[in-house]
């Protein structure tokens, strides 16, 4: 029957459309997503990086898939001439495809989910941790109380006397921040080191970062919290141990 | 070329019902809300120790509940109320005058019963909000265009963003429910009118009366806090709050009455023959959305009344120096929050799989997977709330959770397309205006939904909450696939409404510029939000220059594609080309009846012997 | 699908098309479900709150500083430090008139019912339903009185500056307020519900035939009633020290 080579065809030509749409979207998702990314100055950026990565080479030939049958449709398919079209084909559903849908689907969010649990749970990548854990004493080296307020972010440094506008951070040790605001909702957010955690009035919020790259990143606020929430950013350095004991050093006593 | 409006101007005599509607209108409505508003205004702000400015938080709620009760008191929205309460129903001639018979025109500027001109009035209403959020989107994207605030202030941006989500949320909630579960869900499942046609008037001009608060609240005073109204900004930002907040409330009234009404139509109002399994798709997507949005939006009344409490009384529900916490906030807000956009989503979908069939000349494919995959999403959604929370430091053990609940929405969402696509298969594609939408959607919606995964995974959230990246995906999703579901509906059942078609020449023009547009725009704005740009900010680092001024351009495409659109929807209601009643030979009921379409839609109530999917089948 | 009469409706003689009473009254049925449904959804959104800020305020906040103003002074004439302590962690309680309120609620949904139930029996002439109707609306009356006076003791406490002092209420009292004040406007609306029943019968068109709105009213009231009891029983379980 003209129906069965008819579907063959389709299916063929789908096919391949199909992968080459999927080559593009892998080719965006292993090149583009990274470049488009800042500098990554952190493990867990770098392991946020790769995870854009994966996703995006994960979603192209789902969005290829889509794209191909509507192109196919665009063309092949389309009715070309006056008045209305003619009857399709009755098909009411197709079980096996429905299925095949169904457990594809399944199977690649279940892959996605695994890769994203699987990464929440080790050390260095999860986003905002528990008050308690950092009572508890936690594997953070340092410590860096991180307070904001409209519209400016201050940092100081238990254990020493200093407090300072400015964000200092010795490279290659684990530092643990805890944040509060002193009035509204801010966002506290290392763009290059891949965390973020809210700045809440009152509360204690903590997330932790292993700085990996000797350079200066920036941190913007990310919750609206008023007229100069566009303005709410600073700089963190991150320097040699050396220099970071020369800065805390250098920096005025404030009791 | 016959035809003038003339098979729409009235043939009889106006009823001799109506009693006090004779005389009241939107007008009077006006009038009569500005009056209540002053008088509340007054009396509150000499009783009550203001601060003096004219306008506390006490006296600006106070003056938007006299707002409320004078507009539907001036509508006559409270007339049918009162008449029970004193036990004098409305007689055979009153209800007659309420459904506007042989009234015309006119008929649409007044609290009217018929379904068919409230679905016409939501029409206005939506066109109405879009023009809002539209233009104060170009303010936004005006003093985007380059670094440095050279078109507003930060103050006035604030307000401009948080205004235009409001409105814009409100603008998709209503978009395809309110003119097309209003207009033609009744007509589909064979009855003569909704459930309650004097609450389907009462949930229309409800949200009309809320519209002025919103809109006047960029008016009165400051706001900058976003759409999402944390606390504790929400509780220190300038009295137009309040207004925000008092037009949420009358929304959620109006909402409320409306998912009720759509709810008992579908499940009390079929026509004999018309069982669950033969209803039309969008019928189904009605209904569930109906019920969705009435788990939802109680939150939304509870959480702006505590809000306003707080201001107002001085309760301490998110004041955390009082013991309170923003976090319950935030809960209580994305509890609403997160159904609320599949309710948005939803009756979307529905049209534009009813679309599909008719443009592909198919039977829906696989009719039980478009019911389970919507009642799912809607069943699920309920579980997800929280992912809007990942990176605030609330209850950090509950993100793999949440994250687990979240993803696994990808596989309803996924099972649409395939419906999609399983009826475009083989198909006799029909490429008239209404398709454009169909392949816009899906194009668009990939992108949007998958960009909503990569959210969902809480160490990329980490990177992207609160970045232009989430304004891109929800836009792809709001705007590249709601709208877009909106507009196609629009001209789909256009011919049903007004006997003309949409002019093509021009839809298809918009269609263009919209979609380009919309790429433009966002795409661009992904790469700002990748490269670490955050969100609702006024004004950006040189770095974003030049992706912003590539999204405003966009931004003026997709204004030019719309204002194309409204221009044709206006010339073609008169003087487009005459269409007949079933212009997409179409097989659910809407197109078997005459077009215009009668008062009480049937001669008599029909007989179904099947669902209205048998394309390519024997009859 | 045929399009021919399906005899589901009749005309009366000015063309009017009616459907059986019995068909209007289960659309009605429905409907006030589904409003319950979405009255049940936002007594949930307060019970969070409750449970919320009782769960993070175990010691501090919940109950705060707690007292009353001392005799005589007013606002205006407020310092800091002005206010009468209070010791008596039951006196800080606002929960001693909770199962008042609740049983003037459930008196008035059961007075309701058994004025339904007369009006349904087979009694021809039977002219008491409207004293049932503006009874049970009276007994709300009470538990808004009841409510009004119980909201009097909510605790509160006073942040007083160098010029000028604000009252504030502790989350418990937010809490509070914030059910009292839900429990208010059910009540109202069962007042104006009872009042139309009222007269509705008194004018006869409730009657022995006509009772499904009374059945209906009913539904709303009693979920009322039962939302009370549900109320009263998370405020006295978890009132908190």
């Amino acid at each position: 029957m003209t129906n069965q080579n008819d579907n063959k065809k389709h299916h063929r030509d789908i096919f391949i459309v199909w992968a080459l749409l999927t080559v593009i979207g892998v080719l965006v998702g292993l090149y583009a997503t990274p470049w488009l990314m800042p500098k990554s100055a952190s493990h867990t950026m770098s392991m946020g990086i790769l995870t854009m990565v994966i996703f995006t080479v994960a979603a192209a030939p789902v969005a290829a898939l889509v794209y191909a049958v509507c192109l196919y449709a665009l063309t092949i398919w389309r009715h070309r001439g006056e008045g209305v079209p003619a009857d399709g084909p009755a098909i009411r559903g197709n079980g096996p495809a429905t299925v095949l849908w169904l457990v594809g689907s399944t199977v690649l969010t279940l892959f996605l989910l695994i890769w994203g649990l699987g990464l929440l749970g080790s050390d260095q990548s999860a986003g905002a941790k528990a008050s308690i854990e950092a009572a508890n004493g936690g594997s953070a080296e340092i410590t860096v109380d991180v307070t904001a307020q409209q519209w400016l972010w201050s940092f100081s440094y238990p254990g020493t006397h200093v407090k300072s506008l400015d964000l200092y951070l010795p490279v290659n040790k684990d530092v643990e921040f805890n944040v509060t605001s002193k009035d509204v909702v801010h966002g506290f957010w290392i763009v290059q080191m891949g965390i973020k955690v809210n700045a809440n009035p009152g509360v204690i919020t903590t997330t932790s970062v292993t700085p990996d790259k000797i350079g200066t990143y920036t941190i913007r606020c990310t919750e609206i919290c008023g007229l100069d929430h566009a303005f709410m950013m600073t700089k963190v350095h991150v320097v040699s141990e050396a220099d970071f004991q020369k800065w805390l050093a250098s920096q005025p006593t404030r009791i | 070329m016959t035809t003038t409006l003339e098979h729409f101007t009235p043939v009889g005599a106006v009823p001799a019902g109506g009693g006090l509607h004779r005389r009241l209108n939107f007008f009077t409505a006006l009038i009569s809300g500005g009056l209540f508003a002053f008088i509340a205004w007054a009396l509150s702000h000499h009783f009550l120790n203001s601060d003096g400015s004219g306008f506390s938080d006490q006296v600006t709620v106070l003056a938007s509940i006299g707002w409320v009760l004078g507009f539907e008191l001036g509508i006559g929205a409270l007339t049918p109320i009162g008449r029970w309460i004193i036990g004098k129903d409305q007689v055979h001639d009153d209800e007659l005058y309420l459904a506007g018979k042989n009234m015309g025109v006119r008929r649409h500027w007044k609290y009217c019963t018929d379904h068919k001109v409230v679905g016409v009035q939501y029409i206005v209403v939506t066109a109405i909000l879009l023009g809002a959020g539209g233009i104060l989107a170009m303010g936004i994207r005006t003093n985007l265009m380059t670094p440095g605030l050279h078109f507003v202030n930060q103050q006035v941006y604030n307000s401009f963003l948080s205004v235009h989500g409001m409105v814009m949320i409100l603008a998709l909630i209503v978009a395809v429910a309110g003119p097309w579960a209003n207009f033609v869900v009744p007509i589909m499942v064979g009855a003569r009118d909704m459930a309650f046609p004097r609450l389907n008037a009462l949930s229309l001009w409800t949200l009309v009366a809320a519209i002025p608060l919103l809109l006047g609240s960029l008016a009165i005073g400051g706001l900058d806090m976003g759409w999402v109204t944390q606390a504790p900004i929400s509780e220190q930002t300038g009295v137009g709050f309040d207004l925000f907040a008092m037009s949420i409330v009358t929304f959620t009234i109006s909402t409320t009455v409306a998912g009720i009404n759509t709810i008992c139509t579908v499940m009390t109002m079929r026509t004999k023959g018309m069982n669950l399994e033969r209803l039309p798709i969008f019928v189904w997507a009605s209904v569930v959305a109906a019920a969705l949005g009435l788990y939802a939006f109680p939150f939304f009344l509870v959480v702006m009344s505590l809000n306003l409490a707080d201001r107002m009384v001085g309760t301490s529900f998110f004041v955390a120096s009082q013991g309170g916490t923003g976090w319950l906030q935030e809960n209580l807000f994305w509890l609403m929050g997160h159904p609320e956009v599949y309710v948005i989503l939803i009756p979307a979908v529905g049209a534009l799989m009813e679309i599909t069939t008719v443009f592909a000349r198919k039977p829906l494919f696989s009719y039980r997977t478009a019911l389970g995959s919507m009642v799912s999403l809607a069943g699920l959604s309920a579980l997800v709330w929280a992912h809007h929370m990942f990176t605030t430091g609330w209850a950090p053990s509950l993100g793999g959770p949440f994250m687990v609940t979240t993803e696994m929405i990808s596989i309803p969402t996924g099972l649409m397309f395939l419906v999609i696509l399983g009826t475009l298969w083989r198909g006799n594609i029909w490429m008239r205006l209404p398709m454009y939408w169909v392949f816009g959607f899906l194009f668009n919606f990939i992108i949007g939904g998958v960009t909503g995964i990569y959210l969902s995974d809480i160490p990329v959230d980490n990177q992207m909450h609160g970045t232009m990246f989430v304004v891109a995906h929800f836009h792809y999703v709001f705007v590249g696939s709601v709208l877009f579901g909106a507009i196609g509906a629009l001209c789909f059942w256009y011919p049903k409404v007004t006997g003309r078609f949409l002019d093509e020449r021009l839809g298809k023009l918009s269609f263009w510029l919209v979609f380009v547009g919309v790429q433009v725009t966002f795409l661009s704005m992904f790469v700002s939000g990748l490269r670490g740009m955050s969100r609702r900010y006024s004004s950006y680092e040189m770095i974003f220059e030049h992706t912003n001024l590539v999204s405003t351009m966009g931004a003026y495409t997709i204004m030019a594609g719309m204002l194309v659109l409204l221009g044709a929807v206006i010339t073609s209601w008169t003087g487009g080309e005459p269409s007949g009643p079933n212009p997409w030979k179409s097989k659910t009921l809407e197109w078997l009846v005459p077009t215009p379409v009668p008062l009480e839609n049937f001669e008599v109530l029909p007989v179904i012997t099947s669902d209205p999917y048998t394309y390519g089948e024997a009859q | 699908m045929t399009v021919t009469d399906n005899h589901t409706e009749h005309q009366d003689h000015s063309g009017a098309h009616h459907e059986a009473p019995e068909v209007v009254d289960g659309r009605q049925r429905l409907a006030i479900w589904l409003f319950i449904g979405g009255d049940f959804v936002s007594m949930g959104a307060l019970m969070f709150t409750y449970l919320y800020l009782r769960g993070v305020n175990t010691t501090n906040g919940w109950m705060s500083i707690v007292g009353m103003p001392t005799q005589g002074r007013t606002l205006a004439t407020l310092e800091a430090g002005d206010y009468t302590p209070i010791t008596n962690i039951e006196s800080k309680l606002s929960t001693s008139l909770n199962w008042e309120i609740v049983l003037a609620l459930v008196v008035s949904a059961a007075i309701l019912w058994i004025g339904e139930r007369q009006l349904r029996a087979a009694r021809t002439n039977d002219r008491s339903f409207p004293f049932y109707a503006i009874l049970a609306s009276a007994a709300a009356t009470v538990a808004i009185w009841l409510q009004l006076e119980q909201l009097q003791k909510v605790p509160q406490y006073f942040v007083s500056s160098n010029d000028s002092s604000v009252l504030m209420h502790t989350t418990y009292g937010s809490a509070m307020m914030a059910l009292g004040t839900s429990v208010i406007i059910h009540a109202v609306i069962l007042i104006l519900l009872g009042i139309g029943l009222t007269i509705r019968s008194a004018r006869g068109v409730i009657s022995h035939d006509r009772w499904f709105q009374v059945r209906l009213v009913r539904f709303f009231w009693v979920w009322v009633a039962v939302s009370s009891v549900i109320l009263g029983g998370m405020t006295t379980l978890f009132a908190g020290h």
